[in-house]
């Protein structure tokens, strides 16, 4: 019995750190996120006021709005043109490492560089790269970043260029999983190329797709680096780049505009209401993945484990 | 299986084939022809503020002025090991504790088994991001701020997604390697240490190929925790001078700063390649 219990005890002695960890940054910071957004900046309960407060402000609108017209744009450019390259990658016969390299690199430079090096080629000189290239084809210079009108695309833009090899590479493992017999049967019942496109390549990375669109949705309610680094915590021009993560983070940290951690929290958990809508969904939808079949695995071969004990 | 990959081998080029071929190169030089000006731009002495017109990519006075600067005026070496040695104990520690917490998961047998690991799998369904100011608040209640470990801690602790990775892999392993030590006497840490580890190696290596690009690309984390100039990370730092006012009056710099900033992950990516693409696509992570 005493040597039962110290094998136990022993697993979970292995385990302390990430049980620790979850419990201090995880179960605690969440609870705590919820406690404070009802609180006021002296600590007093006031209930849902911030929440009421949070969606009547007009900068919070704002930030909403900005965050979902720069995921959606960039889901909508990012996604079909992944799709398209990869698909293009999967049918060359000779070649295909030294795109992927190429199409990766951006994926190691981090956005904060990258939004550097696009400040140069956005810049509203016209003798940027951006404007040079478009002055060849007798269009007039744009502003980029520093123009209300196009600050966002501009953003969307230079967030399609760092991320568009990493969601290649997810649709090539995705189209590289297709089983060849299956473009041959079809080609014996005489489909075209377009019809095993729309038959058996588009139904069989369906998981790859949603898996991509979901990750991408996820990462654009979060989008914060992009922004900052292009225009600091402010969201300029004309608050055109203020994302609901910059708005969590100034009422949070920020040390020129007022702080209400009150409303910071509410912010947050909202937020994370959003993205757990969108992850059950992710569930949902893939149901019969690899990735979902694998986390009930666990459950099943855990509870055979335990039944042989 | 044959795979889509050997499916047209050994056929001459479609005229398709070629249209897939000049999109591809089309867009591998949107890609890679940024990069090219950063670092021609980096090696070019510019003595106004103005950009050349047109944009040039071999630079017309070639010189190291710009890391000469770099070098003197600001403290991109200290950003550079600063974040070396976060990036360093961060892939340590998250090799350690996510192949250990992998393992127990995988091969250890104790009550609540499955609740602790749905547990830990909390940590996946809340983004780090939800909770930036009471983690914060942890942190600083440890003392933490501005220390490397206070960077990591965060990270390190709520690495779920590695355990629940290396638990995948170990699953596959052989049970039986676990009773033979146990035979032998071998206590549990001994069984993972010396039995299972050298059996972790692919997986390992992706695991520290994530976290490092990972590290090393965080930025709001850092930013939140590091007030101190020494102790900035290179994201950090970068982005405090590309958001200074002066940035835009300084191509020749900044794109020295830029370049330098991207160097040890580009030379590690020259070598590491095919592993870091094939990472990517097992596990589909983003920073």
């Amino acid at each position: 019995m005493s040597r039962r219990f110290r094998s136990v005890a022993g697993w979970y002695l292995l385990l302390i750190v990430p049980l620790l960890g979850t419990i201090v940054f995880n179960v605690y910071p969440l609870i705590k996120t919820v406690i404070d957004s009802t609180l006021n900046m002296q600590g007093h309960f006031i209930g849902f006021t911030n929440y009421n407060i949070m969606f009547s402000d007009p900068e919070y609108h704002q930030s909403v709005g900005n965050t979902f017209y720069m995921g959606i744009l960039s889901v909508i450019i990012n996604i079909p043109l992944a799709f398209i390259l990869a698909n293009m990658l999967n049918s060359i016969p000779r070649g295909q490492n030294i795109f992927k390299v190429f199409l990766i690199l951006p994926m190691i430079t981090s956005i904060v560089t990258v939004a550097i090096l696009f400040k140069f080629i956005f810049s509203p000189d016209p003798a940027s790269m951006a404007n040079y290239i478009l002055s060849i084809f007798h269009i007039k210079p744009f502003s980029w970043f520093s123009d209300i009108k196009t600050s966002r695309e501009s953003v969307v833009m230079m967030s399609v260029w760092k991320s568009i090899g990493f969601n290649v590479i997810l649709f090539f493992a995705g189209l590289q999983t297709i089983p060849t017999e299956l473009y041959e049967a079809a080609k014996i019942d005489g489909a075209n190329e377009r019809q095993r496109w729309l038959y058996i390549t588009i139904p069989c990375i369906r998981n790859t797709f949603i898996f991509v669109y979901l990750t991408s949705c996820i990462a654009a309610l979060k989008s914060f680096a992009d922004v900052y680094a292009v225009s600091s915590e402010y969201g300029d021009p004309g608050g055109s780049l203020f994302t609901i993560m910059l708005y969590i983070f100034r009422k949070s940290f920020s040390t020129l505009f007022s702080k209400d951690t009150g409303l910071a929290s509410a912010a947050s958990v909202f937020l994370f209401l959003l993205i757990l809508v969108i992850t059950i969904i992710n569930y949902l939808l893939t149901e019969n993945s690899e990735r979902v079949r694998s986390f009930f695995k666990i459950r099943r071969t855990g509870k055979k484990g335990a039944l042989e004990e | 299986m044959k795979t889509g990959k050997q499916i047209r081998r050994h056929r001459k080029l479609t005229s398709s084939q070629i249209i897939y071929y000049i999109v591809l190169i089309l867009a591998a030089i949107i890609v890679i022809v940024p990069l090219i000006w950063m670092v021609s731009t980096s090696f070019d002495r510019f003595d106004s503020a103005e950009l050349p017109n047109p944009p040039r990519f071999l630079p017309a006075n070639p010189s190291i002025f710009n890391y000469f600067v770099v070098f003197h005026n600001m403290n991109m070496l200290r950003y550079l090991l600063n974040t070396s040695i976060v990036a360093a104990l961060s892939v340590i520690l998250n090799l350690f504790t996510a192949s250990l917490g992998g393992f127990c998961f995988s091969k250890g047998k104790f009550p609540g088994k499955n609740v602790l690991l749905l547990f830990v799998l909390s940590n996946m369904m809340v983004p780090f991001e939800s909770k930036l100011l009471p983690v914060y608040d942890v942190i600083k209640g440890l003392h933490l701020t501005n220390t490397y470990l206070g960077v990591i801690l965060p990270g390190l602790m709520t690495n779920a997604f590695f355990i629940f990775f290396i638990k995948k892999f170990c699953d596959d392993l052989p049970y039986d390697l676990y009773e033979a030590g146990v035979a032998d006497g071998a206590s549990k840490f001994r069984i993972y240490a010396q039995i299972y580890i050298p059996l972790m190696g692919p997986v390992m290596a992706t695991i520290a190929i994530l976290d490092i690009l990972n590290v090393w690309n965080d930025l709001l984390w850092p930013m939140v925790v590091i007030n101190k100039d020494t102790m900035n990370t290179v994201q950090v730092g970068l982005a405090i001078f590309g958001t200074s006012k002066n940035m835009q009056s300084l191509p020749g710099v900044s794109m020295a700063m830029s370049t330098l900033s991207v160097l040890p992950l580009a030379i590690v990516f020259i070598f590491l390649q095919k592993y870091i693409i094939q990472s990517i696509a097992a596990t589909g992570i983003k920073q």
